[in-house]
C-alpha cells in the first residue's frame, strides 16, 4: 500500500491510500469519492505528462509519498 | 496552504469495495508484531520497502562477513610467512658457539684438505683422459690426401734438398673460389715470393708483341695473345699439385728418393726436348701471290630444277601439258579434245542455273561412259583432267543448254524443255541469229561428225519456236499498248476525251483509280468553308424573315387600332418596346445559332492594289504604316515595276503558248520550282 498526494493548487490537497496495482482510473474514482468532482473531469499530471487511465500506478513508477498535480477539464 | 485531506485505511477500504476494487491490506497491531521477522508473510503497510531493507541488510552483512574472512586469511598467511622467515635462521651460525663440540677449526681444516686432494685427483684423471684421446687421433699423411697445394712440386724438392721444412697453411680464398676448387694449401713465404716475382715482371714492361717470335708455349701449342691467358683464366698458368697424387710419395715422405729422382730427371729431359732449339737452317718459303690449289675447296652448286610455273589465268591452262614433258600415246589421242573444250567451258560460267535436272543427269551418265571407254591415262595430268571433267559433270552447275545439246546425240524434246527454252526473256529478232552463229563454230569444233546436222536442226527448231512465240508476244504487246492509253489517261492528251463527259465524271474516275488523292487538311478546310457559307446564308435568311415578321406585326398592330387609343408619346413608347422585344428575340436566335458557328480564320493582307501579300510583304507594309515612313524612291519604283510585270503576265491569255507567258510558260515555271523536267497535270 502506498500513499499519493494529489494537489490541485486551488484549495484541495488529498492524501490517498492505494495499491501500486491500481490504475490511474481507479485513483481518479477514489479522488472523486473524496472531493465530489466527477472522475471523468479529473486530469492527473506531473509536469507535462498526463497520466492515462488504463495504466497502473506501479507502471508509472509512482511511489509512496509522491505528489501529482490535479487539473479539471 | 490547504489542509491535506486523508482517509483512514478502513474508510478507504469501504470506498474501494464500493467502487469494486481490491481492499487494501490491513495490518493489525498484533499481527504486525508477530510477523515482523517473517518477511514473506508480511503484507502490511510498506511491506515491500521493509522487505527491501531487510534484504539489503542481509546482503550488507554477507559482504561484511566475506571481507572479514578475507582479512583473517591474509593475517594467517602473513603470520605463516613470518614464521617461515624466522625458521631459516635457525641452527648454529659460524659465529655461534658449537653446541655439542662436534666440529672445531682443526677438524674443519682437515676436511678442507681432504676435499682439495679429491678435486686434484679428479682433475688429473680428466687430463689423462684428454691426452689419451689426443694421442689416439694422430694426424697422418692420410688426412691431407687429396688436398691441393698451390706451388710447383720442384720447389718443395729444392726446399727438401736444402734441409728446410715447409709449413703449409690454408690459402686465403673467397667462398666462391672455395666452392669451385676446394681447400688449397700454400706456403706463405713461397706465395709471397711468387707475387713479388710477378710484380717485378710487370715492372720490366716487356713488350707484349714480338714480330719474329713464334708464340709457342711449353707444350708446343701455338698461342694466340698468350699474355692475356692468365687474366682470362687465372688457373691456367698456375702450377699446382695434389697431395697423395702421382708424385706425393716422393714429395711428402721422401722414402723412395732414388726412384723419384729418376722420374724427375726423365720429366726434365722431356721438357728440354720440347724446348730444344734446332740448329738447322730453316728453308725460307716465298709467299705466293696465288692460293694453293690443294687448299682451296670448291663448293659445288647444286643444280636447280626448273620449276614448272603455274599460270593463274584459268584452270584449263594449268592442265595444258608442260613443254618438257614426254608425250606418250594416250596424250596424242586426247590431244584434239581438250583444246577446244576450253572454249565452251568459259561460256558455261556465264549462265549459272540448271535448266533441267533430268537432262543433266543423263548427260553426266553419258560422260562417265565416255570416260570409261578411254584408255587409262598414265600421266598425272590426264588423270587430273579427267577428274576435273567428272567433277564438273557431277556438279551440273552452270552448264548451258546449247552445249548440252551438242554433247548429247539423242536429245529428248518434251514439254518441260520446251517450256524452259521459251522461258527466256524475248530478244530482238534481228540480233538473235547473229549470236547463234557466233556460238556455233566452237560447238561444231567440239562435236563429232554426226552431231552438227542434229544440232543445226535443233537450233532451227528452237529458233522457229521462239520466233513464233515472239511474234505472238509482239502482237499482244502492240494490242496492249494501243489499248493502254484509253484506260490510263495519265497523259495530258488523252484527258480530252474524258473532259467531254464533264469534269465531275473525270474527277470521279480519277478518284476511283486512286490517281487523285485528297488532302485531309484541305478536306477539313473545305468543309469549314462550306459550313461558314451555309451559316452566313442562313443568317441572311433569318434576318430577312425577322424583318418580314416585324413588318407583319407592325401592320397588325396598326390594323388592330391599339395606337388610336394611345397618345403620340405612348405610341412611340410602345413601338420602342416592341422593337426592343423583337431585337431581344433576334439576338437570342442569333446566340443560339452562334453556338454552332465554327469560324475558319485565315489572315489575308492586301496591298493598295488589292494584291495579296505574303507574310514578309505584310510585315513590311504594317511596319511602314506603324512608323509612318515608307521605303525610299528606288525601292518603291522597283516594287511598282515588279507588280506591273506581274499584272501583265496575268493579263495574257492562259492558252497563249508562245514565249515565256501563257500556260506553257507557267508550266515551265512550275517545273523549275519543283526541280522537275515536266509537270504532271493530273
Amino acid at each position: 500500500m502506498i500513499e499519493i498526494i494529489c494537489n490541485d493548487r486551488l484549495g484541495k490537497k488529498l492524501r490517498i491510500k492505494c495499491l501500486p496495482s491500481d490504475t490511474i482510473g481507479d485513483l481518479k474514482k477514489l479522488i472523486s469519492a473524496q472531493t465530489g468532482t466527477a472522475a471523468e473531469k479529473i486530469v492527473l499530471k506531473k509536469w507535462y505528462t498526463v497520466f492515462k487511465d488504463h495504466i497502473t500506478i506501479g507502471d508509472y513508477e509512482i511511489g509512496n509519498g509522491s505528489s501529482l498535480e490535479m487539473y479539471y477539464q | 496552504m490547504p489542509e491535506e485531506q486523508s482517509l483512514s485505511i478502513e474508510e478507504t477500504n469501504k470506498l474501494r469495495i464500493s467502487l469494486g476494487l481490491k481492499p487494501l491490506p490491513v495490518e493489525s497491531p498484533s499481527d504486525s508484531n508477530a510477523n515482523k521477522g517473517d518477511a514473506d508473510d508480511d503484507t502490511g503497510f510498506d511491506a515491500d520497502e521493509r522487505r527491501a531493507v531487510a534484504n539489503w541488510q542481509k546482503r550488507q552483512d554477507e559482504l561484511e562477513k566475506a571481507s572479514f574472512r578475507a582479512h583473517q586469511r591474509e593475517e594467517i598467511r602473513k603470520a605463516k610467512d613470518a614464521a617461515k622467515r624466522f625458521a631459516k635462521l635457525e641452527g648454529t651460525g659460524l659465529g655461534d658457539e658449537p653446541v655439542d663440540g662436534e666440529e672445531d677449526a682443526v677438524e674443519w681444516v682437515k676436511r678442507m684438505k681432504k676435499r682439495q686432494k679429491k678435486i686434484a685427483k679428479k682433475m688429473a684423471e680428466e687430463l689423462a683422459a684428454r691426452d689419451a684421446a689426443a694421442q689416439r687421433v694422430e694426424y697422418t699423411e692420410k688426412d691431407v690426401r687429396g688436398l691441393k697445394v698451390a706451388h710447383a712440386e720442384e720447389e718443395f724438392i729444392e726446399a727438401g734438398a736444402g734441409g728446410q721444412s715447409m709449413v703449409l697453411t690454408l690459402k686465403d680464398a673467397t667462398i666462391d673460389e672455395l666452392e669451385e676448387e676446394g681447400d688449397e694449401l700454400e706456403n706463405v713465404e713461397l706465395g709471397e715470393k711468387e707475387r713479388l716475382q710477378k710484380r717485378l715482371e710487370l715492372k720490366k714492361k716487356k713488350p707484349v708483341y714480338s714480330a719474329y717470335e713464334e708464340d709457342v708455349d711449353e707444350n708446343g701449342e701455338r698461342k694466340l695473345l698468350g699474355q692475356y691467358d692468365e687474366e682470362i683464366d687465372p688457373k691456367k698458368g698456375r702450377k699446382k699439385f695434389t697431395l697423395g697424387g702421382a708424385f706425393s710419395g716422393a714429395t711428402m715422405a721422401g722414402e723412395r728418393g732414388a726412384e723419384s729422382a729418376e722420374a724427375r730427371r726423365e720429366a726434365v729431359k722431356e721438357k728440354l726436348k720440347l724446348s730444344a732449339i734446332s740448329l738447322d737452317i730453316e728453308k725460307q718459303e716465298l709467299a705466293s701471290d696465288y692460293h694453293d690449289l690443294s687448299t682451296v675447296k670448291v663448293k659445288k652448286q647444286k643444280k636447280k630444277k626448273p620449276r614448272s610455273t603455274r599460270r593463274k589465268g584459268g584452270d584449263d591452262d594449268a592442265l595444258a601439258p608442260a613443254p618438257t614433258e614426254v608425250i606418250d600415246e594416250s596424250a596424242m589421242e586426247l590431244d584434239d579434245t581438250p583444246a577446244p573444250a576450253s572454249g565452251p567451258k568459259r561460256t558455261l560460267d556465264e549462265v549459272t542455273f540448271v535448266d533441267d535436272e533430268e537432262l543433266q543427269n543423263s548427260l553426266t551418265l553419258q560422260r562417265r561412259l565416255a570416260l570409261k571407254k578411254r584408255k587409262v591415262a598414265s600421266r598425272p595430268e590426264d588423270i587430273a583432267r579427267r577428274f576435273k571433267e567428272e567433277a564438273e559433270a557431277a556438279a551440273g552447275v552452270g552448264i548451258k543448254q546449247e552445249e548440252d545439246d551438242d554433247e548429247e546425240p539423242g536429245l529428248i524434246i518434251d514439254e518441260t524443255t520446251e517450256f524452259v527454252s521459251n522461258l527466256r526473256a524475248p530478244l530482238p529478232t534481228e540480233r538473235r541469229p547473229k549470236r547463234q552463229r557466233s556460238t556455233t563454230p566452237s560447238k561444231t569444233a567440239m562435236a563429232s561428225d554426226s552431231e552438227p546436222e542434229d544440232e543445226e536442226g535443233d537450233v532451227d527448231m528452237d529458233r522457229g519456236l521462239h520466233q513464233l512465240e515472239e511474234s505472238e508476244d509482239l502482237a499482244q504487246r502492240i494490242k496492249r499498248e494501243s489499248s493502254g492509253p484509253e484506260d490510263i489517261t495519265s497523259t495530258g492528251l488523252s484527258s480530252e476525251q474524258t473532259l467531254t463527259r464533264g469534269i465531275g465524271a473525270t474527277l470521279a474516275m480519277l478518284n476511283q483509280r486512286g490517281l487523285l488523292q485528297r488532302n485531309p487538311e484541305s478536306e477539313t478546310l473545305l468543309s469549314l468553308h462550306r459550313s461558314r457559307e451555309k451559316f452566313q446564308a442562313e443568317k441572311r435568311l433569318n434576318a430577312l424573315s425577322f424583318e418580314k415578321r416585324a413588318r407583319v406585326q407592325r401592320e397588325a398592330d396598326r390594323k388592330s387600332g391599339i395606337f388610336e387609343k394611345m397618345s403620340a408619346k405612348e405610341r412611340e413608347e410602345y413601338a420602342r418596346w416592341e422593337n426592343k422585344q423583337r431585337d431581344i428575340a433576334e439576338a437570342k436566335e442569333m446566340e443560339r445559332r452562334f453556338k454552332e458557328y465554327k469560324p475558319a480564320v485565315k489572315l489575308e493582307y492586301k496591298d493598295e492594289f488589292g494584291r495579296e501579300m505574303n507574310a514578309k510583304e505584310a510585315f513590311k507594309y504594317l511596319s511602314h504604316q506603324f512608323h509612318g515612313k515608307g521605303s525610299g524612291k528606288a525601292k518603291t519604283e522597283k516594287r511598282l515595276k515588279r507588280i506591273d510585270e506581274e499584272r501583265k503576265r496575268e493579263a495574257k491569255s492562259a492558252l497563249q503558248g508562245t514565249g515565256e507567258e501563257g500556260m506553257v510558260g507557267g508550266l515551265r515555271e512550275k517545273g523549275k520550282m519543283k526541280g522537275q523536267a515536266g509537270v504532271r497535270l493530273m
